[in-house]
C-alpha cells in the first residue's frame, strides 16, 4: 500500500485499533487546547494588572480618538466645531455634606434649582449627573472649591458659533456626538471620520435673507416664514432659513415649531409661482406659442367647481399675458389643453412628484392629487391641490430658467455631481420664461413691483394660497410667497421667500398677498446681497440685454395706452 | 475515623473517591462564599432589597448542593446511567415548559418559577447529556451494530434546538462542545474532524452572528470596543493589581450589572488581586486536567467518554466566564462554577462534580486482595 493510500485511509476511516487506545491518544488534543486556554487567561490577567489603573472612563465612550470634523460655510467660516467641555457629576456615596455641597454648586449650575442639586447629591447611586456640559472655566471653579465627591470628566462638545443662523440646516448632535438632525446627521459618516464638510451656504447672505423675511413677518404679524437662495446653474443652496429659529447650541430646549424646518420639511401649496412651470410646459410641449390666445373671460366650471380670477379679465389674453396678470382661468385652460399626462411628465422631470433629495434628513415628499382628475390638472397649473417644499420649487424653477437641464438641490459646496445631462426645456423656452418673469415685475398690472430693484433686472412671480385647516381651505389663513430670479436675462440666483399666515395691515390696504408680504423681502434681499454675490448692476436697456427680454403682449400694451389717455 | 475495612456505603465511598477532586471542589465552594459576600451586597442595594439577601440565599443553597454532590458520588456507574437518562428526559420536558410558560427575564425564557425559586432546567440537562451521550457512543464502539452515534446526534440536535429557542447561546455552545469532544475521542475520522472544525463550525458561527440579533450586537461590541461592561470588568483587574484593593473596597461591583454572578471573577480581581484570580483559575485547570488524566486511566470506554465530557463542561464554563471578564471573548453571561451566586447553577455544578466523583472512584481494592 502506498503511503498516500495509507494517509487517505487514516483520514476517512474510523480507526481500526482498540477504541480505548484511540480515545487515550486523542485526549492529548483537549489537554493541549485546555492548557493553551488557561495560559491565555493567565497572561491576560497579568497584563491587565500591569495596566494604568487610573480610573478609565466609566461610561459610554464619547470622546473617541478622532475629533469630529468641522462644518464650514462656502467662504470658510466655521459653522460647527468641537470644543473641550466637562461633564460634571457627583458620587453621592462620597459626598461629605450634601447641604454644603449644594450651596457651593448652586451658582455654577444656573439651570438647576438648589432642590434639584440636593436631590441629585443624595441619590442612592455612585453616579449622579449634575451637568453634561460645563465650560472649562466653570469646571475650574468647581475644582477650586474642592467639593468632595464632585467630579468632572472631559468630553468633546459640539459648539455652533453662529448660534441661531442656519441652525436648522447645520443640525445638532446627541450627547455622544452622533448626528441627530441637519447636516450633522446627513453627513455624520464623514464627520465622524474626522472629515470637514464645506457647505454651499454663505452665512452672510443667509443672515440678510433671514433678516428681510423676519422684518416682513413682524410687519404682517405672521407666525413664521422661510426662504431659500439657490445657484441656478449648480443647484447649490446659498442660503436657507426657517423662522422662527432656535439656538443651535440648545436644540433640546427649542419648541417643536422652532425645530421644524419649513424650507425643506414643510410642504405647502405654492400658489401662482407654479404658473412659471405651467407656462414653460405649454411652450415646450409645442401645444402653445407665447402669442396664442387663451379664453380668460368666459366662466370656467369643472366638476362642480368654479375657477375664478382675482382680477376678472374683460378680453382674451395671450399665453405670456396670462402669466403676467396671473390668471387662474387662463392657466387652467392651458393645462387642460395639455392634459394630465403631459403635465405629470414635466412635473416628474422637475422632481416635483418625488421626495426631496438633500443632504439632511429633514426632507418631505410632495402631497399630490389622488386620484389625479381633470380638475386636478387645472388647479395644479396655478399651484393648488399640490404641496411641495420651498427647495422643490427653487430647484424646479432653476431647471426652468437656468439652461433648461435638470438642477438638483444641494447643501454641499460644488453641488451634486451630475452623471449625465437631463434636458427638460429648450433654450428658447428658457429665454421666453425669463422674459415673462421680468415682465411680471415691471408691468403695471404685474404683482412683483416691490421686488423691482434697479440695475439687477429682477424677474419673479408671486404666490398666495389658502391654508388647509381640517381638510378645508381657510380663506383667512394664507401662505404667501415670492420667487425671483436675477438678473433675469441670464439668471445667476433664484430667491424664494415664504411668509406663513400674514395678516393684512392698514398700510397694505389690508392686503396680505405675495406681492405685499413676500416680494419686499426678496427685493430687500437682492438690494443688499447682490454685491456679496458678485452680481453687478447693469443697464437693462443696453442692446446686449434688451433683446433677451422681449415679450409680445399687445392686449396689455393697449390697456396701458388707453389708461394713459 | 473510617476504617479501611469499613464496608458501609460511606466507608467504601471515602476510600475510593478521588480526594484531590473532592478537595478542589470544597475549596471552590469556600472561596465562593467569600466572593458572593463581597460582590452581592451592591447588587442587592441597587434593587432595594436587604444587602445580605444574596449571601443568605447562597449559604442556604450550599447545604442541598452538598447533599446532591455526595448523594450522586456514591452511586454506581449503572445508577448514574439510569439517573442521567431519566434526568435528561425530565430536563428536556422542563425546558419545553420553560419556553412555553416561563417568565421572560432580560429577553430570555430559561426559568420555571417554583415558589420563591427559579429553576433553570438547562443547567441540569448539561451533565446528564454528557453521560447519556458517552453511553451511546461507547455502546456504538463496543457493539458495531448499535447506531449510538446517530442517536447521540439526534439527542444533541433536539437539546441544542431547544436551547437556541430560549435563547441560551452559551449553554448551546457548552453542550455542542461536549458532544464534539466525545465523538472525537470515539474515533471520528480525521477528515470529518477537519471538515467540521474548519468549515462547518465557522459557517455555523457566522450564520448565528447574522441570524441572532443579540449575538450580532454582542460580537460587534466586542470587536469595536467601548462596551461599558467589558471596560469596567477590565478596569477592575487593573485597579486590583497583584494583591487587590481588599475585601469591600472595590468600585466596579457598584457599576457591573451582574457582579454577583456573570462578573464575579472581575470582583475577585479587584478586591483580592490577580494572584487570587490565578489561584482560582488554577483550581479549575487542576480539576479539568486531573479528570482528563483519570479518564485516560479508565478501563471502560464509557468512563473515558463520560469523564472527559464532564471535565470539559466544567472547565469550559469556567473558561468562558473568565474569558469574558478579561475581554478575551465577547461578554457572555455564564456563571463561574461553585463561585457565582445562583441556586440552579450551584446545584447543577454539584451534580456535575458528584457524577464526576462517582465515575472516577477507584475500583474497590479490597475485593482483589
Amino acid at each position: 500500500m502506498s503511503i498516500w493510500r495509507k494517509l487517505g485511509k487514516k483520514l476517512i476511516e474510523v480507526p481500526d485499533q482498540d477504541p480505548r487506545s484511540t480515545a487515550r491518544n486523542r485526549l492529548a488534543l483537549p489537554f493541549m487546547i485546555g492548557t493553551g486556554a488557561f495560559l491565555m487567561i493567565g497572561i491576560q490577567l497579568v497584563s491587565l494588572s500591569l495596566e494604568d489603573s487610573r480610573p478609565r472612563q466609566r461610561f459610554a465612550d464619547t470622546t473617541t480618538s478622532i475629533e469630529r470634523g468641522k462644518i464650514y460655510d462656502r467662504t470658510g467660516r466655521i459653522l460647527a466645531t468641537t470644543l473641550p467641555a466637562f461633564e460634571l457629576y457627583a458620587d453621592p456615596r462620597t459626598i461629605m455634606n450634601p447641604y454644603e455641597a449644594t450651596v457651593q454648586l448652586s451658582d455654577l449650575l444656573p439651570n438647576l434649582t438648589e432642590e434639584q442639586i440636593f436631590s441629585q447629591l443624595t441619590r442612592n447611586t455612585r453616579y449622579a449627573e449634575l451637568s453634561w456640559r460645563v465650560s472649562p472655566a466653570t469646571y475650574a471653579k468647581a475644582l477650586e472649591r474642592g467639593i468632595v465627591g464632585v467630579y468632572g470628566r472631559e468630553r468633546a462638545t459640539r459648539f455652533y458659533p453662529q448660534k441661531y443662523e442656519a441652525a436648522h440646516l447645520i443640525g445638532t448632535v446627541n450627547k455622544d456626538n452622533k448626528g441627530l438632525t441637519g447636516i450633522e446627521s446627513g453627513m455624520n459618516d464623514a464627520l465622524a471620520k474626522g472629515e470637514d464638510v464645506h457647505l454651499s451656504i454663505d452665512i452672510a447672505v443667509q443672515a440678510i435673507l433671514r433678516e428681510e423675511i423676519e422684518t416682513q413677518i413682524s410687519k404682517f404679524q405672521a407666525i413664521g416664514g422661510a426662504g431659500l437662495v439657490m445657484d441656478v446653474k449648480t443647484g447649490e443652496i446659498i442660503a436657507l432659513t426657517s423662522l422662527p429659529q432656535y439656538n443651535a447650541n440648545y436644540y433640546s430646549r427649542a419648541d417643536k415649531d422652532a425645530q421644524f424646518n419649513r424650507a425643506t420639511k414643510g410642504v405647502y401649496e405654492m400658489g401662482s409661482t407654479f404658473k412659471i412651470l405651467n407656462t414653460a410646459m405649454a411652450l415646450e410641449s409645442g401645444v402653445f406659442t407665447a402669442d396664442d390666445m387663451v379664453d380668460v373671460v368666459s366662466p370656467l366650471r369643472v366638476a362642480g367647481r368654479t375657477i375664478n380670477d382675482y382680477h376678472p379679465e374683460k378680453q382674451p389674453l395671450n399665453v405670456a399675458e396670462v402669466m403676467v396678470v396671473s390668471s387662474n382661468k387662463g392657466s387652467a385652460r392651458i393645462a387642460d389643453a395639455l392634459g394630465a399626462d403631459v403635465q405629470q411628465k414635466y412635473l416628474s422631470s422637475l422632481g416635483l412628484l418625488n421626495r426631496l433629495k438633500l443632504e439632511i434628513p429633514e426632507v418631505a415628499t410632495p402631497i399630490i392629487p389622488a386620484p389625479w382628475q381633470r380638475v386636478s390638472t387645472m388647479t395644479v397649473s396655478y399651484g393648488h391641490g399640490i404641496s411641495v417644499t420651498l427647495a422643490h420649487l427653487a430647484a424646479a424653477v432653476s431647471t426652468t430658467i437656468g439652461d433648461g437641464t435638470r438642477v438638483h438641490p444641494s447643501l454641499i459646496k460644488g453641488g451634486v455631481k451630475k452623471d449625465y445631462e437631463e434636458r427638460v426645456f429648450s433654450h428658447e423656452t428658457v429665454r421666453q420664461i425669463r422674459a415673462i418673469m421680468r415682465r411680471v415685475v415691471t408691468h403695471k398690472r404685474g404683482t412683483g413691483k416691490f421686488a423691482n430693484i434697479e440695475g439687477y433686472v429682477v424677474g419673479g412671480k408671486t404666490g398666495t394660497s389658502e391654508k388647509i385647516v381640517d381638510g378645508r381651505y381657510d380663506k383667512k389663513l394664507n401662505i404667501t410667497s415670492f420667487l425671483a430670479a436675477f438678473p433675469a436675462h441670464d439668471p445667476k440666483y433664484v430667491v424664494v421667500a415664504m411668509v406663513d399666515e400674514p395678516k393684512g395691515q392698514k398700510f397694505s390696504q389690508y392686503y396680505a398677498t405675495g406681492g405685499w408680504v413676500a416680494a419686499p423681502a426678496v427685493g430687500g434681499f437682492i438690494r443688499r446681497a447682490a454685491p456679496l454675490l458678485n452680481v453687478a448692476p447693469v443697464d437693462e436697456d443696453s442692446p446686449k440685454i434688451r433683446p433677451f427680454l422681449e415679450v409680445n403682449s399687445p392686449q396689455l400694451d393697449a390697456e396701458v395706452q388707453n389708461a394713459s389717455y | 475515623m473510617i476504617s479501611r475495612t469499613d464496608r458501609s456505603v460511606i466507608g467504601i465511598w471515602w476510600w475510593t473517591v478521588d480526594r484531590h477532586l473532592l478537595g478542589s471542589a470544597l475549596m471552590l465552594a469556600i472561596l465562593g462564599i467569600f466572593l458572593v459576600m463581597a460582590a452581592s451586597p451592591p447588587v442587592a442595594m441597587t434593587i432595594n432589597i436587604d444587602p445580605q439577601h444574596f449571601v443568605q440565599r447562597h449559604l442556604m443553597f450550599l447545604a442541598p448542593a452538598a447533599v446532591v454532590l455526595i448523594a450522586t458520588s456514591v452511586l454506581s456507574h449503572r445508577w448514574i446511567r439510569i439517573l442521567a437518562l431519566a434526568g435528561l428526559l425530565g430536563a428536556a420536558v422542563l425546558i419545553i415548559l420553560s419556553i412555553a410558560i416561563g417568565p421572560e427575564v432580560k429577553g430570555a425564557t430559561r426559568w420555571i418559577p417554583l415558589g420563591p425559586f427559579k429553576l433553570q432546567p438547562s443547567e441540569f440537562a448539561k451533565p446528564f447529556f454528557a453521560v447519556v451521550s458517552a453511553w451511546l457512543l461507547s455502546l456504538w464502539r463496543e457493539e458495531r451494530d448499535f447506531p449510538g452515534w446517530i442517536i447521540s446526534i439526534v439527542c444533541l440536535a433536539i437539546l441544542a434546538g431547544l436551547l437556541v429557542l430560549q435563547p441560551d447561546v452559551g449553554m448551546t455552545i457548552v453542550i455542542v462542545m461536549t458532544w464534539a469532544l466525545q465523538i472525537f475521542l470515539a474515533g471520528m475520522p480525521l477528515a470529518l474532524v477537519l471538515l467540521l472544525s474548519l468549515v462547518v463550525a465557522p459557517a455555523v458561527a457566522i450564520t448565528g452572528y447574522f441570524a441572532l440579533p443579540h449575538v450580532y450586537a454582542r460580537v460587534n461590541k466586542y470587536l469595536e470596543g467601548g462596551s461599558m461592561q467589558a471596560d469596567n470588568a477590565m478596569r477592575s483587574f487593573s485597579n486590583g493589581g497583584f494583591f487587590g484593593v481588599g475585601p469591600g473596597n472595590g468600585d466596579v461591583k457598584y457599576i457591573l450589572p451582574d457582579a454577583h454572578s456573570d462578573f464575579i471573577f472581575a470582583v475577585a480581581g479587584e478586591e483580592f488581586g490577580i494572584i487570587s484570580c490565578i489561584v482560582l483559575a488554577s483550581i479549575y485547570a487542576f480539576i479539568m486536567f486531573r479528570s482528563f488524566k483519570l479518564a485516560r486511566q479508565s478501563e471502560s470506554l464509557f468512563l473515558i467518554y463520560a469523564i472527559s465530557g464532564l471535565a470539559m463542561q466544567f472547565g469550559l464554563q469556567a473558561l468562558i466566564h473568565m474569558g469574558s471578564s478579561v475581554h478575551l471573548i465577547p461578554t457572555k453571561g455564564m456563571t463561574l462554577p461553585f463561585i457565582s451566586y445562583g441556586g440552579s447553577s450551584l446545584l447543577a455544578t454539584a451534580l456535575t462534580v458528584g457524577i464526576l466523583l462517582a465515575l472516577t472512584r477507584r475500583p474497590v481494592a479490597g475485593r482483589v486482595s
